[in-house]
């Protein structure tokens, strides 16, 4: 009956479906390239760089909204560019990436 | 990974280890107000069979478990409603007078669980503390938790 | 039909351990191919679970009880819609229900992890094919929906006080709560096991630890309603270990919320976020089967359902594996920065933290009780609602007061003047709404009164925040007020819409206080013609009526409700009584003022000679637990909303140079 059949149907499908990758011909395409030191680092860096940013834009909205008052913004705003220059110096530093 | 706040040549800094003691005396705290709590306050009672609760715990306040036999009056009514169990293993029985909310499933034959004290061959409920156990596996129904067949 | 349910489930199960296995071995050997085929592989699983259900169904709603399971739950008088609701009304279609949304979720989770986490995704389908596995095993052995018996004429039929459109939801929400929990968790074991300490895992699980978190709120919350009106006891939460099993997790998962932003902006509390996530995800399997086994009510209920080992498995395997992993990722897992300051958000966030699992830990505690006192001490012991109230006062107090706190105070750290600022208003509110509230004798309950005050002060602090930031935008932008506040909501979803769910959670607060601290109650015998009074509120019995339904028969006392000599019309507290499933059940009457207080009203017995035995309470501002709900709802949707600017933002951080494992 049809339950019977659509169950057959779908587990052939499942058995085409599981088999298929890997009976047909290996292409170039088969390697998942794991990251290399040297893309964990740069992701690192560009992560930090735009956590800097985000924390700049958060800080002037806080300033803005009398969360903090002028000196600590000032000091802030200074430790959050030195922390996202640092992270763009090191970034430019290291070979540039392959686009 | 690029480290752009180093930490200082002799350590943490100070104002960490500060913080660092304030958090642990906060957590300190939540687990001290959990023990003297817990040890203290008289926050639980036993559960017993009805064997067990007509030996040894009289006058204690106790959560009893049985099967109800015979039932006569009203809970709603002034002067209440008496019943009997029976222990759900043994053929021990009490009886027991009850006052309140009576669950939807309470009859005779049924598993319920009731707090209150046994006194003077009377086990008198705390009112409102009437709750039925569904006899179907593994499903408790209640009055006035929310236990459910389904949830 | 039964056998090819069963059929399905087989094959689904063993497709599941081959996805664990093709993931594992597409993760270690760096293979697209074996990828490629689990991920196939977890379509097919799809394919057949949804044909268990589509058998299932068919089964209940052709009334086909040679299914034992549909003969268990269902009648030939069911109506039709409670039908569908007993898909779930059994341990095995619960189990069914569960696995279907598992399928569903790992397929959109793959879909999700596409771009800039394709080195997850041979774990992912690894972790959530074994997961998926055990619920199957679950559905294959002790737990079948398609075990066939003799069919009976007509079938048990479905409790009537899950008769009820609440009870209809609820399970799902529910479901789709502690389900949703398994991806985010799968996200973070992923992630240790690839060595990925970028935050990239942590902002893909986001969107699915607020979902299943939300629905995990709104079918307690359901679950709340349907005790309030059907149970009708007068309360909303018993402490029942069932509610305690969906309330645990929630808790946790309401720390992961805030400690996740945490490790977003300072690169620490990774290892906590880990355990945090580990703990929901387990402490969600664990409430899955609480409801579903007696294993609580004595140590011998639990050896002897076959269902309990099962689970203690898959909880060791759970928590054994997440410690095993972080105790191996340990050096990657290092804070990138420290705490600076303790007047800091970062700081805030911690305590909250800290008091959150302290709630949570206290409900497990209790829930463990019995079978802990049984095991080791002479004697079973229980704890009941004073033990659970205490921790939740003692810890929840400075809980909400955190929530009024926490906004006015930035990250990293704030300067005293500015708090000193910014703390004077919503303080001032405070002692003057505490005050105001012990003028008009709300003094009665001090708890109550303290909490009401610590209420006012958050909802004063949140307010002035919309405030504050909509002013900052006129001043910068030179916006007007609507344009301002809707731009300022709009491009800060996540911290407006946190907001609103903290207003959810003090409207919540206030209507829990009021409700319980501030009722009033009354119970009286009443003759035809005779009068309770209960509050401002005059009820006057008029007789017994009978009325009939498509499966009951109810026998209801007509009271007439006045107040101040206006009529405010007729109230109708019931007895029903179930002709198939031969039991009776109680339905409430509840009127709700324009205050949103309610009158609630219990019909306790039906005397012989037609009197009345009426139990009755006036409960102030109780709707507003329902209310928040809409709240909760809305701040969850908001913070959950696609922000295009914001994933466009992300996707160029990654798109700086290619991915490995990008398909």
């Amino acid at each position: 009956m049809i339950a019977a059949l659509v169950l057959g149907l779908i587990a052939l499908a499942a058995v085409v479906g599981v088999a298929w990758p890997l009976v047909r011909p290996a292409s170039a395409g088969d390697q998942l390239d794991p990251f290399t030191e040297g893309q964990r680092r740069r992701l690192a860096l560009r992560e930090e760089r735009d956590l800097a940013l985000a924390a700049l834009k958060e800080l002037e909205v806080d300033h803005a909204t009398h969360h903090i008052g002028d000196e600590d913004y000032a000091e802030l705003v200074a430790d959050y560019r030195a922390r996202a220059a640092e992270a763009i110096r090191q970034l430019d530093a290291e070979l540039p990436p392959v686009s | 990974m690029s480290d752009v706040t180093p930490a200082t040549p002799d350590g943490p800094k100070p104002g960490i280890r500060h913080i660092r003691l304030v958090i642990a005396l906060a957590i300190a705290s939540l687990l001290g107000t959990f023990a003297v709590y817990t040890a203290f306050a008289d926050s639980s009672m036993p559960v017993l069979g009805v064997a067990q609760a007509s030996t040894g715990y009289e006058g204690q306040k106790v959560r009893l478990e049985g099967k109800v036999t015979k039932t006569t009056g009203d809970a709603a009514d002034p002067r209440g409603m008496r019943f009997t169990l029976q222990d759900n293993v043994h053929s021990a029985t009490i009886p027991v007078e009850y006052r309140g909310a009576v669950p939807d499933a309470y009859r005779v034959g049924r598993a319920i669980v009731i707090d209150g004290t046994y006194e003077n061959g009377v086990f008198t409920a705390v009112p409102d503390t009437l709750v039925t156990k569904c006899p179907s596996k593994y499903q408790d129904k209640a009055t006035p938790s929310t236990s459910s067949d389904s949830s | 039909m039964a056998l090819i349910g069963q059929g399905a489930l087989i094959l689904a199960l063993l497709l599941a351990v081959y996805a664990a296995v093709g993931g594992l071995f597409a993760g270690l050997g760096r293979d697209r191919r074996f990828l490629t085929s689990a991920r196939n592989a977890l379509w097919a699983i799809f394919a057949l679970v949804v044909i268990a259900d589509a058998i299932f169904l068919y089964a209940i709603f052709t009334h086909d009880f040679s299914f034992t399971v549909v003969a268990d739950t269902t009648s030939r008088s069911l109506p039709v819609g409670y039908m569908f609701t007993a898909w779930w009304g059994s341990q095995a279609g619960s189990l069914l229900l569960w696995v279907t949304i598992l399928a569903a979720f790992s397929l959109l989770a793959l879909r999700a992890t596409h771009r800039a986490l394709g080195e997850l995704q041979p774990w992912l389908i690894m972790i959530l094919a074994l997961i998926g596995a055990f619920f199957l095993v679950l559905l294959v052995v002790p737990a079948s929906p398609f075990v066939t018996q003799l069919a009976p004429v007509d079938g048990v039929g479905l409790n009537p006080s899950l008769q009820n459109p609440y009870m209809a939801i609820h399970p799902p929400a529910l479901y789709l709560g502690y389900v949703g929990l398994a991806i985010p968790f799968a996200l973070a074991m992923a992630a240790m096991i690839a060595g990925r300490t970028d935050a990239r895992w942590l902002i893909a699980s986001r969107r699915w630890t607020l979902a299943a978190w939300g629905f995990l709120g709104i079918g307690m919350l359901l679950g709340s309603h349907w005790a309030y009106t059907e149970v009708g006891w007068g309360g909303f939460w018993a402490w029942d270990p069932v509610e305690n099993a969906a309330l645990m997790p929630w808790l946790v998962a309401t720390a992961f919320l805030h400690s996740v932003m945490v490790q977003e902006r300072k690169g620490m509390l990774k290892v906590w976020n880990i355990c945090l996530i580990s703990g929901a995800f387990a402490l969600s399997i664990f409430g899955t089967f609480l409801t579903r086994s007696g294993i609580l009510s004595s140590i011998h209920a639990f050896v002897s359902t076959n269902i309990g080992w099962y689970f203690v498995f898959a909880l060791v395997a759970i928590i054994g594996g997440a410690f095993v992993l972080i105790l191996w990722r340990l050096p990657l897992l290092k804070a990138d920065q420290r705490i600076e300051s303790l007047v800091s958000r970062e700081a805030t966030f911690l305590f909250n933290n800290l008091l959150l699992v302290g709630i949570a830990f206290a409900v497990l505690w209790g829930v463990i009780f019995p079978l802990v006192t049984e095991a080791f001490g002479s004697v079973r012991e229980t704890v009941s609602t004073p033990f659970y109230e205490f921790f939740v006062i003692v810890f929840g107090l400075p809980l909400i007061l955190l929530m009024g706190i926490g906004p006015l105070i930035a990250w990293r750290r704030a300067s005293l003047k500015q708090l000193q600022r910014s703390f004077l208003y919503p303080l001032v509110a405070g002692l003057v709404a505490g005050g105001v509230m012990i003028g008009f004798g709300l003094g009665s309950s001090w708890p109550g009164v303290t909490a009401l005050s610590v209420c006012a002060f958050v909802t004063v602090t949140i307010l002035s925040e919309f405030v504050r930031g909509a002013a900052a935008r006129r001043s910068i932008h030179g916006e007007n007020w609507l344009l301002a506040l809707s731009r300022l909501i709009g491009r800060n979803r996540r911290r407006y819409g946190g907001y609103i769910v903290h207003l959810g959670v003090i409207l919540f607060v206030i209507g829990a206080v009021g409700s319980s601290a501030y009722e009033t109650q009354t119970s009286g015998l009443l003759k035809p013609g005779e009068s309770l009074k209960v509050g401002s509120n005059v009820l006057t019995f008029e007789g017994v009526e009978r009325t009939r339904g498509p499966n009951f028969v109810a026998r209801a006392a007509v009271l007439n409700v006045t107040s101040d000599g206006s009529n405010l019309g007729t109230l109708k507290p019931a007895k029903r009584s179930y002709l198939r499933e031969q039991t009776t059940s109680n339905e409430v009457a509840i009127r709700t003022t324009l205050t949103g207080g309610d009158l609630f009203i219990i019909l306790d017995g039906i005397r012989g000679d037609g009197a009345v035995q009426i139990k009755a309470f006036y409960k102030p501002v109780v709707a507003l637990l329902w209310i928040a709900g809409f709240f909760f709802v809305g701040g969850v949707l908001l913070c959950v909303w696609p922000d295009q600017r914001e994933a466009r933002r992300i996707l160029r951080r990654y798109a700086e140079e290619p991915l490995p494992g990008e398909s």
